[in-house]
C-alpha cells in the first residue's frame, strides 16, 4: 500500500508541481499569481479530449494545444492583468480579475462541451498498463509525466540563466531600475504570459490521461497547484516540485487511510500546517529585496 | 554624433514633480559633449528629480528635453536609454540575486550585434575596474559600497553610451574610496565620455566639474563655470539656509 | 441618532432612501400576491445580509474572501442538524449557527497573520471546497449528496411563521444589522479597518493591530454568514451541497464589488442588480455566469468602487458645479499653520496624555542586505525637547525613526523609554503608550472625510469597548461626541475648518500634510516623531511649521525630528544629532552640532 501511495503522490505531484510552476512564470515579471491557471490548464486537457486536435499525430497536437492556450493567456494579460496593474487602485485588483477571467473560461467552456468526463489515450508508445517491478506498480504513461516534470524544471532552469531569464530576474527585483537599463517589462510580461499560457497548455495535455478530461477539472487544479506554489515557495521551481510531491504523496495517503472522499481536506490541512510553521515555504527563501 | 564641445544634452523650460507636488521648476541646462556637468544643491533641491525627467522615469508637466538635436521628450526610460543616455540612479539598484556577470550582460540588453561585442565590452570594464574581473560570479547584494557603485558605472559602459546621467554616486562610501569614484569619472572624460553628475558633496564635485548648476527648492539658483560656482555664495546659502550662509559669511 | 448626527444638517434626508427601500421591501408581499416574489425577496434578503459581512472583511479591511458560500453552508447545515435532527427551535439553533461559523471564519482568518493578502484568497477557496468535500464525507451529520430535509420554518410558541412572516424576519435582521455595521463603520473600529486597508504601517503608527483587526473583520464576516446560513436553511426547508457551489462564494464577492465595496448600501444595491434582477427577468438568468465574469472584469478595471461610488462621485462633481471655490485665499496653507502655530493647535486639544517621553538608544544596529543603514548607534533623547537628526543620504535617518517607533525590527542593540526596555515591543503598543507618527508622505484614509482622518489619531486612546461602539450606548455616544468636537477644533486650527466633511485624497499636498500633523496631534502624544515634514513647503509655510514644532513641544511632547533642511532645524531644535553612514557624527546644540568642522565637509565636502 505505501507503494502505491507513493507511486500516486509522485504522479499527481508532478502535476501539482507544474501548475505552480505555471504560476511562477506569470509571477515574475508581474507579482500577479494568475486564478484562472486552472481553467487554462482545463482548455489544454479539453482540446485534447473534445476537439479534432485531439486526432492530430500527439506531437503536433501538443504543440497546437500550447500555442491556443498561450494565446488565450495573452488575452488574459491584455484585458485582465495589465489593465488593473497600470491603475492599480486596489491592492488586490488582480486577484479579481484574473478570477473573473477564469469564470469566463469555465462558463464558455461550458457551453463549448459537455460536462460528461471524457478519458484520453496516452500517446503511443506508452501506455496506462500496469508495470510491476520491486514491488511497486505503474505505468509507462506515469513514468512519462513525472520525467515531464523534472524536464520542465530543468529547462525552466536554464531560461533563468539566460539573457531573457536575466532580464525577467531584474524586473522582478526592480521594475524600475530594469527600466532604466534598456529593459521594456511591458514586453517581458507578454512574453512570460506567452510562455506560463503554453506550459499551462502541456500541463492540460499531461493531465488528460491520468485525470478524467472535464471542463470542471480545473478548480481542483488551481487548488493543488496553489498549494504546491505555497510549501515550495514563490519562484522556486525546485521547490514546488518537490512540494508537489510531498503534497501529492500526503494526499494519496490521505485516500488511502482515511476515505477517497477526504483527500482534498487532508491536503489542504497539510498545506496550513506547513505554513503556519514555515510562511515562507519549506525551503524559506525569504522574499527578494532591493540592493 | 555632436563633436567636442557642441551641446549634447539640452533641457528648457522642464518642470515636473509626483502627483499634484512639483519638485522641479521650469529648469533650463546645457550639457556640452565630453564634459563633466556637476548638479549640486541641498537634499530635497530637486536634483534626482531632475535627472529622472530627463532619463524618463517620470513625465515632465512642462518643458523639453533634447539629445543630440533629437527631442526626448516624454519617451519611455527604455527607448531613452536606447538612445544612448544612460542614468544611474541613487542607490546604485543593482539587482538582488543577480551575480557581477549577469549584470554585464544586461548591460548590453538589445544592443546590436551584443554577441560580437560581449566579449571586447567585458574586458574593457574590467580593464578599468579589475575587482570586478575577479568577483565575476558574486551575488550583487555581496559586494561593498564601492564595488557595486563600480559595478553600476560598468554595467552603463557596456552599451557605450553617449552620455552618462551619475546620481550621488558617493552615497554612503567612505571617502577614500569616494575619490576613487570620481577619480573614475575624470577618466571616462579623458576617453571622451560626457556625464552629469549630481551630489551632495559638493566640494569635490565641482573640482571635478567643468561646469554645472546649483540648485534650490527645484529651481536653478546659479549656473556657470565650477570654479566660480565653487566660490559663489549662492552655494552656502543652497546647503546651509539663509541663515547659516550668513553666519559662516561673518566668521 | 447620536447627538453628532443630530447637529449634522441633512441626516434626517438621508435616511430617507433608506426608509422608502425598507417600507417597500416590507408591503411587497402583501401587494404582490404571486409566492414566488416573496420568495425571491427572501432570499434576495438573506444575501444581503452575508453581503454585508462580506463588505467589512473586503470593502473596509480589504481581505479578499472566496469562502463566504462556504460558511454560508457551515450556518445553514448546523441549523439544520440541530433542527431537523435534535428538535432545537429557530431561536436557539441559529445563535448556535452563529457561534459555530464565526469560530469557522476565524479560523479561515488564521494564515492571514502571517502570510502576504493575497494568500488568503486562495487559502479561503481552499477551505470552500474542504468544506464542500466534508459536507458529502460525513454523510451521517449532513446527509451527503442528499442533503438535509424537513427543516421547519421558525415558530413562536405553537405559531409557525408563514413565508412572509420569514421575509418580514430577515429585513428585521437586515435592519439591525445595517444599524450595528453603520455603527462599526463611523467608530474606531471601522477607521482601524480602513487604516489597515490603505496604509498598514500607518495604521499601527496610530495603535492598530492589524492582526487584531483582521481577525474581528473575519469573525464580523463568519457571523453575517452563520446568520444567513440559518435564515437560508428555514427559508428553503431543505440544505444541499449543491446549493454551495464556488459560484455562490463567488456571488457575494461580486455583490459587494459591484454594488460598491465600503458602502455601506454596496450589498443592497449588489443584491438588487446581480441577484434580483436576473432572476426576474428569466432570459437572463442563463447567461449570469458570463455577466458576473464580464461585469467583475470591467467593474475592477473601470469602476473599482462600484455603483454606489460611482454615483457619489457623481453627486460630488454635481455640487462641485454649483458651489463655486470659496476658500481660495491666496495661501491656504501657510495661513492654516500659520493659524495653527498660533499655540491654538496644542492648546485646543487639550494636554499630552502624560509626561513627556525621554529616548535612550545603545548599540542599535540594523542592516539590509548588505547595506548598513545604522551601524551601533547611542543617542539619547532628552524628555521635552525638540531633537533633530540631521544627515547626507542615505545616512540612516528615516531607518532610526523606523526603528525608534518600532516600524522596523533593529538587528542588534536596545531601546529604553524612560526606564522601559521597549527593545521588542510593536508600533501598535507604543501608539498606545502615546507615541506618535508623521509620515514623509502623507499616509491617509484617502475615501474617508477630515473627520475621520483626524478621528484616527484617537484611535489609542478611546476607551468605549467593542460593545459599547456596535450598539453605540450611551458612554460610547458620549464620548464619539466629544472626539469629534475636539477633532473639528483641531482641523480648524490648522486651517480645515468647514471642511471636516471633505474627502481626504482631494486636499491639495501641503494641506495633506497639516491634516497628518493634525492626526497625530490628535492623540496628545508624549513622543511626536516627524519625517520630514518640512519637504516642499515654502518658505512662509516653513516659518509657520517652525513656530507650530515649537509650540508642541512648549505644550510639553517630546519631538524627534527628521529633517534635512537645515534652516528650519537650526531654527526649531534644541538638540541636533548628525548621522553619517549609519553612524553617529556629533550631537549637541545647533550651532555647535552644525558648525562642526565634520559636519561643513559632509554637506560641502572636504576643502578642496
Amino acid at each position: 500500500m505505501i507503494a502505491d501511495i507513493l507511486v500516486a503522490g509522485l504522479v499527481f505531484g508532478s502535476l501539482y508541481g507544474l501548475v505552480a510552476m505555471g504560476f511562477n512564470v506569470l509571477h515574475r515579471p508581474t507579482n500577479v499569481v494568475n486564478f484562472a491557471q486552472g481553467e487554462l490548464i482545463m482548455i489544454g486537457a479539453m482540446l485534447m479530449a473534445a476537439t479534432p486536435i485531439g486526432g492530430l499525430p500527439w506531437g503536433i497536437a501538443v504543440l497546437c494545444v500550447m500555442a491556443v492556450v498561450a494565446v488565450v493567456t495573452l488575452a488574459e494579460e491584455r484585458v485582465a492583468v495589465t489593465p488593473v496593474l497600470r491603475r492599480s487602485s486596489h491592492a488586490a485588483g488582480w486577484v479579481i480579475t484574473t478570477l473573473a477571467f477564469s469564470l469566463l473560461i469555465a462558463e464558455a467552456a461550458g457551453r463549448l462541451w459537455t460536462d460528461q468526463p471524457s478519458t484520453v489515450a496516452p500517446p503511443w508508445p506508452l501506455s496506462m498498463d500496469v508495470n510491476h517491478v520491486a514491488g511497486f506498480r505503474f505505468s509507462s504513461y506515469q513514468v512519462a509525466v513525472v520525467a515531464a516534470a523534472v524536464a520542465v524544471v530543468l529547462l525552466l532552469g536554464l531560461l533563468d540563466r539566460s539573457r531573457l531569464g536575466t532580464a525577467l530576474r531584474a524586473v522582478a527585483a526592480d521594475r524600475d531600475g530594469a527600466r532604466l537599463r534598456g529593459i521594456d517589462p511591458r514586453s517581458l510580461t507578454r512574453r512570460s504570459f506567452l510562455l506560463g499560457g503554453a506550459l499551462a497548455g502541456l500541463t492540460g495535455v499531461l493531465a488528460a490521461p491520468l485525470l478524467l478530461a472535464s471542463v470542471t477539472m480545473g478548480l481542483g487544479l488551481l487548488i493543488k497547484g496553489f498549494a504546491a506554489l505555497a510549501v515550495g515557495g514563490i519562484g522556486d521551481n525546485r521547490g514546488v516540485l518537490v512540494a508537489g510531491w510531498v503534497l501529492g504523496t500526503v494526499e494519496a495517503a490521505g485516500a488511502a487511510y482515511a476515505s477517497p472522499g477526504s483527500q482534498s481536506v487532508v491536503l489542504f490541512a497539510a498545506m496550513l500546517l506547513i505554513l503556519l510553521v514555515r510562511p515562507n515555504g519549506l525551503r524559506g527563501l525569504a522574499v527578494q529585496r532591493h540592493v | 554624433m555632436t563633436a567636442q564641445g557642441e551641446e549634447l544634452i539640452t533641457v528648457s523650460g522642464l518642470s515636473s514633480g509626483y502627483g499634484a507636488v512639483p519638485v522641479v521648476r521650469s529648469v533650463d541646462l546645457a550639457v556640452r559633449t565630453g564634459e563633466v556637468f556637476a548638479v549640486v544643491g541641498g537634499n530635497g533641491a530637486g536634483k534626482t528629480t531632475l535627472l529622472s525627467t530627463i532619463s524618463g522615469l517620470l513625465r515632465p508637466t512642462s518643458g523639453s528635453v533634447r539629445l543630440g538635436g533629437t527631442d526626448i521628450t516624454g519617451w519611455s526610460p527604455e527607448r531613452i536609454v536606447a538612445h544612448g543616455l544612460v542614468h544611474i540612479p541613487e542607490g546604485r539598484r543593482l539587482f538582488t540575486g543577480l551575480t557581477v556577470a549577469e549584470h554585464l550582460r544586461l548591460g548590453l540588453w538589445n544592443v546590436p550585434n551584443r554577441r560580437r561585442v560581449e566579449r571586447e565590452r567585458t574586458e574593457r570594464v574590467v580593464d578599468l575596474f579589475p575587482v570586478l574581473g575577479e568577483r565575476m560570479d558574486a551575488y550583487a547584494e555581496v559586494l561593498s559600497g564601492g564595488e557595486q557603485q563600480m559595478l553600476a558605472i560598468g554595467q552603463a559602459l557596456m552599451r557605450e553610451p553617449r552620455a552618462l546621467l551619475l546620481d550621488e554616486p558617493s552615497i554612503g562610501l567612505a571617502p577614500v574610496i569616494i575619490k576613487r569614484v570620481f577619480a573614475v569619472v575624470d577618466r571616462l572624460r579623458e576617453q571622451g565620455l560626457t556625464v552629469v553628475l549630481v551630489e551632495q558633496r559638493v566640494g569635490e564635485a565641482l573640482a571635478l566639474a567643468d561646469r554645472g548648476l546649483v540648485m534650490r527648492h527645484g529651481a536653478v539658483e546659479a549656473f556657470g563655470d565650477a570654479a566660480e560656482l565653487a566660490a559663489d555664495p549662492a552655494l552656502r546659502v543652497a546647503y546651509l539656509g539663509a541663515a547659516a550662509g550668513g553666519q559662516r559669511n561673518e566668521e | 441618532m447620536s447627538e453628532v448626527i443630530r447637529t449634522r444638517p441633512g441626516a434626517v434626508r438621508r435616511a430617507v432612501p433608506w426608509l422608502v427601500l425598507l417600507a417597500a421591501a416590507a408591503v411587497l408581499p402583501l401587494v404582490s400576491g404571486d409566492p414566488t416574489i416573496t420568495y425571491l425577496a427572501t432570499t434576495a434578503a438573506i444575501y444581503v445580509v452575508v453581503g454585508t459581512g462580506l463588505n467589512i472583511m473586503f470593502g473596509y479591511t480589504g481581505q479578499v474572501s472566496l469562502g463566504q458560500g462556504a460558511l454560508v453552508a457551515v450556518g445553514a447545515y448546523t441549523t439544520g442538524a440541530l433542527m431537523a435532527g435534535h428538535g432545537w427551535t429557530f431561536w436557539a439553533a441559529a445563535p448556535a449557527a452563529v457561534l459555530v461559523t464565526t469560530a469557522a471564519g476565524t479560523l479561515m482568518a488564521l494564515p492571514a497573520f502571517r502570510l502576504s493578502s493575497w494568500y488568503i484568497a486562495l487559502v479561503t477557496l481552499g477551505a470552500a471546497m474542504a468544506v464542500r468535500s466534508l459536507l458529502v464525507e460525513f454523510e451521517g451529520l449532513t446527509g451527503g449528496w442528499s442533503g438535509l430535509v424537513g427543516i421547519p420554518r421558525p415558530a413562536l410558541g405553537s405559531w409557525e411563521l408563514g413565508e412572509r412572516d420569514v421575509l418580514w424576519l430577515v429585513i428585521a435582521v437586515n435592519v439591525v444589522l445595517f444599524v450595528m455595521v453603520r455603527n462599526i463603520v463611523d467608530s474606531r473600529l471601522g477607521r482601524g479597518m480602513m487604516a489597515v486597508r490603505d496604509a498598514p504601517e500607518m495604521a499601527q503608527s496610530v495603535g492598530v493591530g492589524p492582526a487584531r483587526t483582521k481577525l474581528f473583520a473575519f469573525a464580523c464576516g463568519g457571523a453575517t454568514a452563520g446568520m444567513g446560513g440559518a435564515l437560508l436553511a428555514v427559508h428553503h426547508g431543505l440544505v444541499t451541497p449543491d446549493d454551495f457551489t464556488l459560484d455562490f462564494s463567488i456571488l457575494f464577492l461580486l455583490v459587494v464589488i459591484i454594488g460598491g465595496a465600503a458602502r455601506l448600501a454596496g450589498p443592497i444595491i449588489g443584491t438588487l442588480l446581480f441577484f434580483a434582477l436576473p432572476e426576474l427577468l428569466t432570459g437572463l438568468a442563463e447567461w449570469r455566469g458570463l455577466i458576473y465574469g464580464a461585469a467583475l472584469l470591467a467593474l475592477m478595471v473601470y469602476a473599482p468602487q462600484g455603483i454606489a461610488g460611482a454615483w457619489d462621485k457623481l453627486r460630488a462633481r454635481y455640487r462641485k458645479g454649483r458651489v463655486p471655490a470659496a476658500a481660495s485665499t491666496a495661501d491656504p496653507v501657510a495661513d492654516a499653520a500659520a493659524d495653527a502655530a498660533g499655540v491654538a493647535g496644542t492648546a485646543e486639544v487639550g494636554p499630552p496624555r502624560g509626561e513627556p517621553i525621554g529616548v535612550e538608544l545603545s548599540g542599535v544596529r540594523k542592516s539590509f542586505g548588505g547595506v548598513h543603514a545604522l551601524r551601533g548607534v547611542d543617542l539619547t533623547i532628552e524628555p521635552g525637547r525638540v531633537h533633530a537628526i540631521v544627515g547626507p543620504n542615505g545616512s540612516g535617518k528615516t531607518t532610526l525613526l523606523n526603528v525608534i517607533s518600532r516600524l522596523l525590527r533593529q538587528d542588534e542593540g536596545r531601546i529604553l523609554f524612560g526606564a522601559e526596555d521597549v527593545s521588542r515591543a510593536t508600533a501598535e503598543r507604543l501608539a498606545r503608550r502615546g507615541v506618535a507618527r508623521v509620515f514623509q508622505t502623507p499616509r491617509l484614509l484617502g475615501a474617508s472625510s477630515l473627520r475621520d482622518n483626524v478621528l484616527l489619531g484617537a484611535y489609542a486612546r478611546e476607551r468605549a469597548g467593542g460593545p459599547a461602539t456596535v450598539l453605540r450606548l450611551p458612554r460610547a455616544r458620549r464620548e464619539r461626541a466629544a472626539l469629534a468636537v475636539e477633532a473639528d477644533r483641531l482641523l480648524a486650527a490648522h486651517g480645515l475648518a468647514g471642511r471636516a466633511d471633505e474627502e481626504a485624497a482631494a486636499l491639495p499636498h501641503g494641506e495633506q500634510r497639516l491634516l497628518e500633523v493634525a492626526r497625530a496631534l490628535m492623540a496628545r502624544p508624549r513622543l511626536l516623531l516627524m519625517d520630514e515634514p518640512a519637504a516642499g513647503l515654502t518658505p512662509r509655510e516653513l516659518e509657520a511649521l517652525g513656530r507650530l514644532i515649537r509650540a508642541i513641544r512648549d505644550a510639553g511632547t517630546t519631538v524627534v525630528l527628521v529633517e534635512h533642511h537645515i534652516e528650519l532645524v537650526a531654527n526649531v531644535a534644541d538638540v541636533v544629532t548628525v548621522l553619517d553612514r549609519g553612524e553617529l557624527v556629533t550631537s549637541g546644540a545647533p550651532q555647535d552640532a552644525l558648525g562642526d568642522a565634520r559636519v561643513v565637509e559632509l554637506y560641502l565636502g572636504a576643502p578642496a
